[in-house]
């Protein structure tokens, strides 16, 4: 089996856009235009959907989501097997088994893991701005255990996702054997791109040069995006939300997060937070789990 | 090799014709037996068991296996279905399966393969002739909405064709498309969007908020006028496709193309898409799932005033 699959992993609004979006412009070389709305691969979203009514034998839309679930690790070594090599692949989800035993995203044939962190008050409040729902009910979604990104009433044009909490998420893919994880906080990413992108391209066992990652971080600078997707909309923005590219810079709960909700963020994910270095006040420090920025 | 007819267009009478109630599908709590909807000559078969192999056949895909005339699909918990020749599937359900997913799956991907077999076009598409009789095949993957922008043209005295998946072929001067479903397969939202109450429709299958809406439909083949590709944009757009491009834009939109290959058939697949190009328009058109359904219907019928 190829290990061809490089996932971009994290709780949904960590970052996982962005660093996809580096990771595709890098892999596809010197050379080529970056555009929002011009990215390969990914196999997120609606792009996932496609990917496997191409390969499964019945069509993703007939089937209950446990019963999708049950053949996505095929669908994967099938991707894994596919030339073009490698394969960005975006992720939400928490790292599970599916009802057969098998991992969903099957160890066999990842070739790493890039999972990224962002301080929850951060994630809660640009959450809330991408379901469309108030601050309060995003807090709830990041601390439910069971919570699965999907419709019932309506077929969704991406697949649906097992998210679990924040908190869940976070230690499902740093505790889970047999993928090489490499994490990073979007916090780190914003301060120091092209010294962060150089260790996750290392770590996701690409090769590059400096003034390519130099080149790619000009061109993805969060202001960039979000004048791309004002100009020409950006076709993963979901339709609960006025603007995918929202406010890149952390801290930007500040005004929108009251003592409370940040309290109740706080009681449930204290442990990860900590773990992290994320503290109560909104801030990131140095955490054990995360290695020096060179 | 397929048996070629010579169609009956539809005429003055398909209207009354329709609103008969026709033998077109398998009742779930019946065993599966007899010919498939839209394809006359094949057969069902409910069977005890089939093998967990094809015997001389590859793995091509998740839970499929396949030879030249021959393949064999699982879903797990559901059912395992080997299709034969153009002419035959066998399915073996897995007990306490939900008979009514058996189904679902064998007149979705059994039947295509099987269409396949016979070296016709299964193209991903909803099939719908309009009242000047001109039928229009609305292409595009699941969750774009061509099923709910066909309950809408139904609603407009459109007749359905076929959902999901057109059975196409060629008669030696024009393009085939077989009747095959009297309803279409809508989530509830979509229900919703065409003014249906779900509630008081028949359920897809256990557990999922997706239900049959009965349609008027058509009662014989119809000529195929043109093939139109739907594709998601916040933007209107109509590109005609040049005649040259055509069997390209026909491969693309081929129910699984991948299994051609596999099933020894790419000399039919790639003569049939060339010669249904000879009389069959094909149109890009940009602005699905972003615009009202009525507007998406508007666009459609514009196609084959």
């Amino acid at each position: 089996m190829a290990r061809t699959l490089i996932l971009v992993a994290g709780y949904p609004k960590s970052g996982t856009t962005w660093v996809r979006i580096v990771f595709e412009a890098l892999r596809r070389g010197p050379g080529q235009g970056i555009s929002i709305n011009q990215m390969e691969g990914g196999y997120y979203g609606g792009r996932r959907r496609l990917l496997f009514d191409e390969v499964a034998p019945v069509n993703s839309a007939d089937l209950l989501p446990e019963e999708v679930d049950g053949f996505l690790p095929e669908v994967f070594r099938a991707l894994s097997e596919r030339g073009g090599a490698p394969h960005i692949v975006k992720a939400h989800d928490c790292a599970f088994r599916t009802r057969s035993g098998e991992w969903l995203y099957p160890p066999d044939c990842v070739q790493a893991v890039i999972y990224l962190t962002r301080h929850p008050f951060d994630v809660a409040v640009s959450y809330a701005h991408h379901l469309g729902l108030s601050v309060g009910e995003a807090v709830r979604h990041m601390g439910a255990e069971e919570t699965v990104a999907h419709s019932d009433r309506r077929l969704r044009l991406p697949l649906h996702e097992r998210l679990g909490s924040w908190s869940g998420n976070v230690s499902s893919w740093l505790d889970v054997p047999g993928y090489d994880v490499a994490l990073a906080r979007y916090e780190d990413i914003f301060e120091n791109p092209a010294t962060s992108f150089a260790r996750l391209i290392r770590a996701a066992g690409l090769s590059t040069s400096e003034a390519e990652i130099a080149r790619v971080c000009e061109a993805t600078q969060f202001e960039r995006l979000r004048s791309e997707e004002e100009r020409a909309g950006f076709f993963e923005r979901p339709r609960t939300s006025p603007n995918f590219f929202r406010a890149g810079r952390p801290r930007s709960w500040t005004g929108a997060l009251d003592d409370e909700l940040r309290a109740e963020l706080v009681h449930d994910h204290d442990a990860v937070m900590t773990r992290l270095g994320y503290d109560a006040e909104g801030g990131a420090n140095a955490a054990p789990d995360l290695p020096a920025i060179a | 090799m397929p048996r070629r007819i010579c169609p009956q267009l539809p005429d003055r009478r398909a209207n009354a014709i329709a609103r008969i109630p026709m033998q077109r599908d398998f009742p779930p709590a019946q065993p599966f037996e007899g010919p498939l909807p839209g394809i006359p000559g094949s057969m069902v078969r409910e069977v005890d068991a089939l093998p967990e192999h094809l015997e001389g056949g590859e793995l091509i895909a998740p839970c499929t296996e396949a030879r030249a005339n021959a393949l064999l699909f699982e879903v797990p918990g559901i059912a395992r279905y080997l299709i034969r020749d153009g002419k035959s599937i066998d399915v073996a359900l897995t007990p306490a399966a939900d008979r009514a997913a058996v189904r679902l799956f064998l007149l979705g991907s059994a039947r295509g393969a099987l269409i396949h077999q016979r070296g016709e076009l299964p193209l991903s598409a909803a099939t719908l002739v309009a009242p000047n009789w001109k039928a229009i095949a609305i292409c595009c993957p699941s969750a774009m909405g061509k099923s709910t922008v066909a309950a809408a043209l139904c609603r407009r005295g459109w007749l359905l064709v076929a959902d999901d998946i057109t059975r196409v072929s060629w008669n030696g001067s024009m393009a085939i498309a077989w009747p095959s479903s009297d309803r279409l397969k809508l989530w509830r939202d979509a229900c919703e969007m065409v003014g249906e109450n779900a509630d008081a429709l028949e359920r897809v299958r256990e557990g999922m908020e997706k239900y049959f809406l009965p349609t008027r439909a058509a009662a014989t083949p119809a000529a195929l006028h043109v093939a139109v590709r739907l594709r998601v944009a916040t933007y209107f757009d109509s590109v005609e496709i040049a005649p040259a491009e055509r069997a390209q834009l026909l491969a693309e939109c081929t129910f699984r193309r991948h299994w051609v290959d596999a099933l020894g058939r790419r000399a039919d697949h790639a003569r049939i898409t060339t010669s249904i190009a000879r009389t069959c328009r094909g149109v890009l058109l940009s602005g699905a799932r972003e615009h009202p359904i009525e507007e998406l219907a508007d666009r459609l019928a514009e196609l084959v005033r």
